[in-house]
């Protein structure tokens, strides 16, 4: 059951072509990942999704709802949550308070929300750093606190763009786990990662993007061995990794 | 956390103790001091509520506004023009007041939400000097520069009209303290903390679901609500308004100053900041009576520059510093 169905989608930034006629379509539980080379249209796509920016072809369909021309706090409403490039917890205030704001998303209760806020911190392992501010955590950890401040507004579509940024080869392997984990809680998710090793491990689904549209889709394993992505992306490196 | 908490407890005693001192203190306190200082203290609060008010849209919401004039304006010309021309009670004036500031706040709202940084500020200097100019003009209606008077009908509390003093001392209190009780509703609500979201990041805020449109429009309907009333609470203590006292630029800025020099986007900062600036402009002006006319605005200025040059965000976060290295002191002795 697709809970995500892109068909069409067009973007253009001025002279730019940001998407071209991007279709695909998300299943309900998967991960997906997202790739291709840096400039591709793939935080241009999930600025679109999120209603940044209206797209000016194509439809977006959510759970079968157009949400198109919805803003960027409804479509958290509805259900669809992203994290940025550069992570961007707001660094004044504490884990705990960075937190309470994406728990606020479904209810108006403080107490709840308080709540809400304890179950999410235990989850993502960041109940004993609760109360340090923000801008003092190290990468991972900011890391954290960005799935937790998402998973706190109930997702059932998480975009994760670029998680893995920065992190050394353990703490890849911790956000592996924790995306891992966050799926298994029925969350779907579509990861944009640069990472292979990391994607390939996770991804259930590969969409490649080049230059704004889709080049090809399909199995980790299949994709890494299609002609075009290694030749436009890849290249040879990927076609004999031993696959999950 | 646990720790945090039995510190916390050790913390919460002896700050309650002192407030409860000083409530006590004040509103025992008119009974006993001469009539000047329960003036001194009645402007104290009326301001107060300004300046607190202020703080909820210009501390909390992060949009710096120097024409917060509008809606105390607004407040004192509605209550004063509705019982001058219809006889109706300035009670009832003072809430239609604030629904008039409310619905401009609303419009405000509308055309400058989308203005960033400065250009928002201008366009709050803009409508305050609008309203200025449009009550100058308006002569036929406002009496302009003149300005209005409240017709005096010796003691009638329905109409807001007290013989003596303590009645607008302990009106003016209790509104104060209304206002930092609303406050702190809103700190600790969901809008509050929108609020800081919206504050830290827009982009990210409006990631996890903030409608940063509504929480600012809220926030401003809440201020521009109290700063009415502010202006109505003056209206009816000093019998005499005229558009330059209630919507003039150097109000904006003097209740913007309270909030900022006493702590902004703290709970009681804009009230010390008001007793503060209050207090040492009365006492510029005793001391140096007329012969230095506007020392008070050096006065100000000097206070605002050590705050500053501090790096503390106002005097309530000097004590905060203070009052915690007192305590790591205190500590380090048992």
């Amino acid at each position: 059951m697709a809970i995500l169905e892109i068909k069409d989608l067009t973007k253009k930034f001025g002279g730019v072509l940001a998407l071209d006629h991007l279709s695909f379509d998300v299943k309900e539980g998967q991960i997906l990942g997202l790739i291709g080379p840096n400039g591709a249209g793939k935080t241009s796509f999930f600025n679109v999704v999120t209603g940044v920016y209206a797209p000016d072809n194509g439809e977006i369909l959510f759970k079968g709802k157009d949400i198109k021309s919805l803003k960027p706090y409804e479509i958290c409403q509805k259900g669809i949550c992203r994290t940025f490039q550069i992570v961007q917890p707001f660094r004044a205030i504490t884990v705990f308070q960075n937190v309470m704001i994406g728990s606020f998303c479904r209810t108006s209760d403080t107490k709840e929300a308080k709540e809400k806020t304890l179950r999410v911190l235990k989850f993502m392992d960041l109940y004993q750093k609760a109360e340090i501010i923000a801008n003092d955590l190290n990468l991972i950890d900011q890391l954290k606190l960005e799935f937790a401040r998402a998973l706190a507004t109930d997702p059932k579509l998480l975009l994760l763009d670029e998680s893995m940024a920065g992190l050394n080869t353990t703490e890849c392997k911790a956000a592996e786990y924790l995306i891992k984990k966050i799926r298994d809680k029925g969350v779907t998710l579509v990861v944009v990662e640069h990472n292979m090793r990391a994607i390939l491990s996770i991804a259930d689904h590969i969409v490649v993007i080049v230059y704004g549209s889709k080049i090809c889709e399909g199995k980790p394993q299949d994709v890494v061995r299609d002609q075009k992505v290694i030749e436009a992306y890849l290249g040879e490196g990927f076609s004999n990794v031993a696959l999950k | 956390m646990k720790v945090v908490k039995i510190r916390n407890k050790k913390l919460v005693c002896p700050k309650i103790y002192l407030f409860l001192a000083i409530f006590i203190l004040l509103f025992v306190l008119p009974l006993y001091l001469p009539q000047y200082y329960i003036h001194l203290l009645t402007m104290i609060f009326i301001f107060a509520v300004a300046a607190e008010a202020w703080n909820i849209i210009g501390g909390y919401g992060g949009q710096f506004s120097l024409g917060h004039a509008a809606y105390f304006g607004v407040g004192a010309y509605t209550s004063t023009m509705l019982f001058h021309y219809f006889n109706i009670s300035p009670w009832i004036g003072l809430l239609l007041g604030g629904i008039v500031a409310v619905l401009l706040s609303i419009g405000i709202s509308h055309l400058c939400f989308r203005l960033r940084g400065p250009y928002f500020v201008i366009s709050t200097i803009a409508l305050a000097e609008t309203l200025r100019y449009l009550f100058i003009n308006q002569r036929w209606i406002t009496f302009g520069a003149r300005g209005m008077n409240i017709r005096y009908i010796g003691n009638a509390p329905l109409y807001f009209q007290f013989s003596g003093k303590l009645p607008y001392y302990y009106i003016a209190l209790l509104t104060m303290l209304i206002v930092v009780f609303v406050t702190y509703k809103i700190i600790n609500s969901r809008l509050g903390y929108y609020l800081i979201a919206l504050g830290q990041n827009q982009d990210s805020a409006e990631a996890i679901g903030v409608n940063s449109f509504k929480v600012k429009l809220i926030d401003l309907c809440v201020s521009a609500f109290f700063t009415s009333i502010a202006g109505t609470l003056y209206a009816q203590y000093i019998y005499f308004i005229d558009p330059d006292a209630v919507f003039g630029l150097s109000l904006s800025v003097q209740i913007m100053l309270f909030a900022v020099v006493g702590g902004i986007g703290t709970l009681w900062g804009p009230i010390i900041g008001t007793f503060v600036l209050q207090i040492a402009s009365e006492w510029a002006s005793a001391t140096f009576g007329s012969g230095l006319m506007g020392f008070k605005f050096i006065i100000f200025g000097s206070i605002l520059i050590i705050i500053v040059l501090s790096g503390k965000k106002g005097i309530i976060d000097i004590f905060t510093t203070l009052y915690y290295r007192l305590l790591q002191t205190e500590q380090k002795q048992l």
